[in-house]
């Protein structure tokens, strides 16, 4: 036992030393990332992104991912802007505040829908895809983390959508440094572990 | 750059801290050898913390789905402090595992309360 501890903790030392200085983990993350070239669409979908915080502002993931949609509405790729995030316990809901934020960049009211409904990315597909067939909208430009990409485009196509994915990547300015490296590491054990979960729950 | 600026202060402590050992007259090659080993069994002994820690928590956020409707995010468990209090619970208990085998004495019987064998 004592010899296997010793070997775990050397490979954890060893793992610990190439993700913080090798580019390993975006090795790993571009392996994970599902990229295509961008399309036009009948609707852009933005996933939620970690919420609202207590001050009222957007968490930085959505922050992010807001700015990539608005970018690529503004790029006259799709027509309408999809907001998704849930109600937050502290109270505001994140699609609406994401809402409030493209309007006031010039983005009209009623190229805007918000889907407060889903907490996790499978209930959001669900929920989105309720809101959007009822319109007759099945091709959609999606926009996620790149690491969670390939998940949440998956949970998407089994609603039925035709999914472009549109990833609102830090992974390149993620990577300059050891903290960063490791930071991008976890996302990737992380993804890889909703993904194995997805499959084996049969979400995907 | 910053990789490299890392990885030469811990060198630069590294060896400093090694040559201060040797000057007030430091321990054998051997000795060396085995706190590596020491501090490998502890980090090991962490990531065993940290999996049952993940493992625990992920189907203590499941059940709570599933038994009471109430949502709970299964990124409760992706927070970096819960990697670092894992390596806590190793370095605590890889130092109570070493204390009980240096109590039971390199044969694994016991020789008492840190004494001799009578």
């Amino acid at each position: 036992m004592r010899s296997a501890l010793r070997g775990l903790g050397a490979a954890a030392v060893a793992g610990f030393l190439l993700t913080a200085f090798t580019p390993l983990a975006a090795v790993l993350s571009r392996a994970l990332a599902l990229a295509g070239p961008l399309q036009p669409a009948q609707a852009i979908v933005v996933l939620g992104g970690g919420g609202v915080r207590a001050d009222g502002s957007l968490t930085d993931t959505s922050w992010r991912r807001t700015w990539r949609g608005l970018e690529l509405y503004r790029a006259g790729l799709a027509p309408l802007l999809v907001l998704a995030g849930p109600r937050t316990p502290e109270g505001p809901v994140e699609a609406e505040v994401r809402a409030a934020l493209v309007g006031q960049c010039g983005v009209p009211a009623e190229a805007v829908l918000t889907a407060p409904q889903g907490r996790t990315t499978r209930e959001e597909a669900v929920a989105i895809g309720r809101l959007l067939s009822a319109r007759g909208i099945h091709r959609i430009i999606l926009v996620a983390d790149a690491e969670g990409m390939r998940r949440a485009a998956a949970a998407f196509a089994r609603q039925g959508f035709a999914v472009v994915p549109a990833p609102a990547a830090d992974v390149p300015a993620l990577t300059a440094g050891p903290e960063e490296r490791l930071e991008v590491m976890r996302r990737v054990v992380l993804e890889a572990l909703a993904l194995v979960y997805y499959r084996a729950a049969g979400y995907l | 750059m910053e990789s490299l600026f890392v990885l030469a202060l811990v060198g630069a402590t590294s060896l400093l801290a090694a040559a201060l050992v040797r000057w007030v007259g430091g321990p054998s090659r051997k000795r060396w050898q085995a706190a590596v080993g020491r501090a490998f069994d502890a980090v090991g002994l962490g990531v065993v913390f940290f999996v049952a820690n993940i493992a625990l928590g992920t189907a203590v956020v499941l059940l709570t789905r599933a038994a009471t409707g109430t949502f709970l995010s299964a990124y409760l468990v992706n927070d970096v402090t819960l990697a670092a209090l894992s390596l806590l619970q190793g370095l605590v208990f890889a130092g109570l595992l070493a204390g009980r085998r240096r109590a039971r004495g390199p044969g694994g019987r016991r020789s008492g309360r840190g004494g001799p064998a009578p």
